[in-house]
């Protein structure tokens, strides 16, 4: 299928996603919603892999671009010296490490306890 | 309405040029510390500066970019779909995983919040931070918090986790692939998937599942944290 479509398609979801939001009155991003609705599509089969496949893979491949004006953006604010406040940093090291090792520690206990079980 | 126009067109071009250099100097060189997104913003920034071109001619056509990454995270149900039997496999060990590391990440946030006297906006953008930048800001978003400040927060706290991440799972006596995978995409987002593949190919497909899933948990946990926000 041409990748226009494929984008059409793509965008068709996002549309389906905010409208569903908007009725439901889901606080949940609309674009997360068009993904959950696309992902069922393609499992139930409703949708088919080559349909989206391509602009998929394009879309997440140029991802970076995406990023680019919004670093801009933080660059020319005026409010990026005040950001690197110490006590920011602190609080983003101390709930990162608790995001790492809390997963890392989850699963590996998780593992553990399987193997346990096998026993 | 020219000027938008104008503005739409100038930041379309700049962006898109100055990103397709950066991609071919990446290609060439093979680089990590020459990844586009870092190339890219200091050519753009460099030609503002240069010109003299007034950041806002900018700032107003960027609009289009967002509406960009709002497709580009209903795209990600495709490499979603790729690793479902993946994914359904290790259903447990990866949902608890993930799950435990979003909830201890964002309780610590609540706690250094009260430690700081952190303000709402400060909180709010704080949340999100450690999930794929797109969601990061729809989710900041509804829960009242600032672009510019989520954007830094979740590229400090991507950055942080993926330079000391891999050494601190060394040090922690983590061995397992799919707890370095997860851990990695759970906590560094997009830099953390990528850096989860040099470790190996089931690593990096957990790495992208975590990064994935930790961004819909959060997004599907907005309701609660608005009331408890």
């Amino acid at each position: 299928m041409p990748w226009i479509i494929q984008l059409c398609i793509i965008t068709g979801f996002l549309l389906l996603g905010k409208f569903f939001g908007t009725i439901f009155h889901l606080p949940i991003p609309g674009s997360v919603i068009g993904m959950i609705l696309l992902l069922g599509a393609l499992i139930a089969g409703l949708a088919k892999l080559e349909w989206v496949e391509k602009a998929a893979a394009f879309q997440i491949k140029h991802l970076t671009l995406l990023f680019v004006p919004l670093v801009i953006g933080l660059f020319l604010s005026p409010n990026l010296i005040p950001l690197f406040d110490w006590s920011f940093i602190a609080a983003l090291i101390v709930s990162s490490l608790c995001c790492l090792l809390g997963t890392a520690f989850s699963v590996e206990w998780f593992e553990k306890r399987k193997r346990r079980i096998h026993k | 309405m020219i000027s938008l126009l104008g503005s739409l067109v100038f930041c379309m071009a700049s962006t898109i040029i100055c990103y397709m250099i950066s991609l071919k100097i990446y290609r060439k060189y093979k680089k990590n510390w020459l990844n586009p997104l870092y190339t890219s913003t200091i050519f753009i920034l460099a030609f503002l500066l240069l010109f003299h071109i007034p950041y806002q001619a900018y700032q107003q056509g960027s609009f289009i970019f967002e509406q960009l990454l709002q497709l580009s995270i209903v795209a990600f149900a495709v490499p979603l779909y790729k690793q479902w039997p993946l994914l359904m496999k290790n259903f447990k060990k990866i949902f608890s995983g993930v799950l435990a590391g979003t909830i201890l990440g964002i309780l610590s946030v609540f706690l250094m919040s009260q430690l700081f006297h952190f303000n709402h906006e400060v909180l709010a953008s704080l949340i999100p931070r450690s999930v794929t930048l797109p969601i990061a800001l729809s989710v900041s978003n509804g829960l009242g918090g600032a672009t510019t400040i989520t954007v830094f927060f979740v590229l400090f706290s991507g950055l942080f986790s993926v330079i000391c991440g891999p050494h601190l799972l060394k040090k922690a006596g983590i061995t397992s692939k799919a707890a370095k995978g997860l851990a990695m995409g759970t906590s560094a987002q997009m830099l953390g998937a990528n850096r989860s593949l040099l470790w190996g190919d089931e690593e990096g497909a957990l790495g992208c599942i975590a990064m994935t899933t930790s961004a819909i948990f959060l997004s599907v946990m907005l309701p609660l944290l608005l009331i408890l926000i």
